[in-house]
């Protein structure tokens, strides 16, 4: 039995503390903050209705802290600011500059976009929980001592350990693969197998979403392909079966060693949010930007490199590996 | 060149042991959201469009329709000295997707979906982490209390003034579906009015 936990404890102890180079860790920083440019302005894509010097809307039911510290409006002003203060405050992260810094403006300012949008109505979303705990984890971390201004401007010397890069890149990809299994896990657990049985969940979903604006002449306002889609019982239950599969399944992704099978993979997780953009209007189209995290850049970096004439950079870290 | 001092947040960084401590810790966190249901940014039990209940037996589906014309032109208002207006997104000042939700469904009373979530199902553990006896509902609110008073304060009336807005009236189609040609077979009309209670002015 101590011969079996001791066996554990040592595997685990692989799992997270190696598998990646400290320039692993800053070409990740890079390119998902090059990603969120992108992912902030789509999320908050309606605050351009705000008119600046119009009404101080009022909140019909604050998220929980903006009640905590008694903010119960919206002043637009402040509110595109904030939005200003976020997209500054993720290209600091991405180059590296005041890159704490940068991490604890951009959460701060995640919380109040997010409690603006989410307290109109009171609608909760869910697209900035991955987000934030992959930035938490980048806080924690020593991202900012590599491919950054700060290391150019500080001149960090101090060698960033193999263990140091990937316990934060391997903490990532557990609780990515650990929200996909939580979901499917809330899904049994609220409505058991009444979400899968003939496909109705997945069936009412796209004709919501087909139909909402209306139908005339049997034709949806909305998405036609999701109409057609929604008509077909087998179709529905496919895809309600393949969602419980791929959300259980998530943690095998854990130990999937194979770039082309990782890849294959999170394809396949991509297409989903792609597709639930496109036929049901579900905004989580740009997380697959943090599935970067299932993979060693640092090879990709360095064959980049070359092919443009430059030599790969000497590492002090372990032989590059596609995948950590 | 200077080695940096140590820099800030970086505990974890001194030791492994350090590290694990961290993740054991995190993780309890993080799981325990999720068995005892918590869902408070940024802790979750991921519980996005994970409630549905088989109806098999109803040969029909509803689809409300949402007028985007008619959701941003607003709320029929009745004020307080007897005039009528109408209250528009742009009085409010919202998104219109936020302006749906409030006309179409918090309107007639129809919470948003962290209140189904947070009320399906809860299993014994999360009942008695909220000291809930079985059957008792975890969530609820008057939406249309809550609504009527965000309008008023937006626009900058209170009770008393003549300007107060006394009543709100929203209009909404529903489609009926059926569920074998999927053929609109009926369209059910309704009118959510709110009408403002004296007793609510001690929650103003």
């Amino acid at each position: 039995m101590s011969g079996r936990v001791t066996r554990l404890r040592g595997e685990l102890r692989d799992f997270f503390f190696t598998g990646f180079s400290a320039e692993s860790l800053g070409l990740l920083r890079i390119c998902i903050g090059l990603g969120l440019l992108l992912y902030h302005p789509f999320q908050f894509e309606s605050f351009k209705n705000f008119s600046l010097g119009g009404a101080h809307a009022y909140y019909v039911e604050p998220i929980w802290y903006f009640q905590a510290l008694g903010i119960d409006h919206n002043i637009p002003e402040i509110t595109l600011v904030m939005f200003v203060v976020v997209m500054l405050a993720t290209l600091g992260f991405a180059l590296g500059f005041f890159t704490r810094t940068s991490i604890v403006l951009l959460l701060l300012s995640i919380f109040y976009l997010k409690g603006v949008r989410d307290s109109m109505s009171g609608d909760v979303h869910h697209r900035y929980l991955v987000i934030f705990h992959v930035l938490l984890l980048f806080l924690l971390s020593r991202c900012g001592q590599v491919y950054s201004l700060d290391s150019w401007r500080r001149g960090f010397r101090q060698r960033i350990e193999a263990w140091e890069a990937s316990w934060p890149i391997k903490t990532m990809q557990v609780y990515i693969c650990f929200f996909y299994f939580a979901g499917a896990v809330a899904k049994l657990r609220v409505s058991g197998m009444d979400w899968i049985d003939g496909g109705e969940r997945i069936q009412k979903l796209l004709l919501l979403r087909a139909a909402r604006f209306g139908i005339e002449d049997g034709v949806p306002a909305g998405s036609t392909i999701a109409f057609e889609m929604a008509q077909i019982p087998a179709l529905c239950l496919a895809l309600a079966m393949s969602t419980f599969v791929f959300e259980f399944g998530m943690p095998i992704l854990l130990v999937v060693k194979n770039v082309w099978l990782r890849l294959l993979a999170l394809s396949g997780v991509a297409f989903f949010h792609i597709s639930n953009y496109v036929l049901a209007s579900v905004k989580f189209l740009l997380l697959p930007i943090v599935f970067l995290v299932f993979f060693d850049l640092k090879p990709i970096f360095d064959r980049i490199r070359s092919r443009v004439g430059f030599p790969p950079a000497a590492t002090d870290g372990p032989p590059p590996l596609a995948v950590g | 060149m200077t080695d940096a001092s140590p820099p800030l947040f970086y505990p974890c960084s001194v030791s492994q042991k350090g590290v694990v401590r961290f993740l054991l810790i995190y993780g309890l966190i993080v799981v325990g959201a999720v068995v005892i249901r918590v869902d408070r940014f940024p802790l979750t039990w991921v519980p996005m469009y994970s409630v549905y209940k088989l109806k098999s037996e109803s040969e029909t589906f509803s689809v409300h329709h949402k007028d985007k014309k008619q959701a941003y032109k607003g709320f029929r208002a009745t004020h307080a000295d007897g005039a009528q207006s109408w209250v528009s997104r742009e009085d409010l000042n919202i998104p219109g997707r936020n302006m749906w939700r409030l006309y179409y469904q918090r309107a007639f009373g129809r919470p948003p979906p962290k209140y189904t979530h947070a009320n399906a199902n809860l299993d014994r553990l999360s009942r008695w982490v909220r000291g809930l006896a079985k059957g008792e509902t975890n969530l609820k609110t008057n939406w249309r209390r809550r609504l009527i008073t965000l309008v008023n304060r937006t626009l900058g009336h209170a009770p008393g003034d003549p300007r107060f807005i006394v009543r709100l009236e929203a209009q909404r189609d529903t489609n009926i579906f059926d569920r074998e040609s999927f053929e609109v077979v009926k369209v059910r009309s309704r009118t959510a009015v709110i009408k403002w209670k004296t007793a609510w002015e001690e929650r103003w």
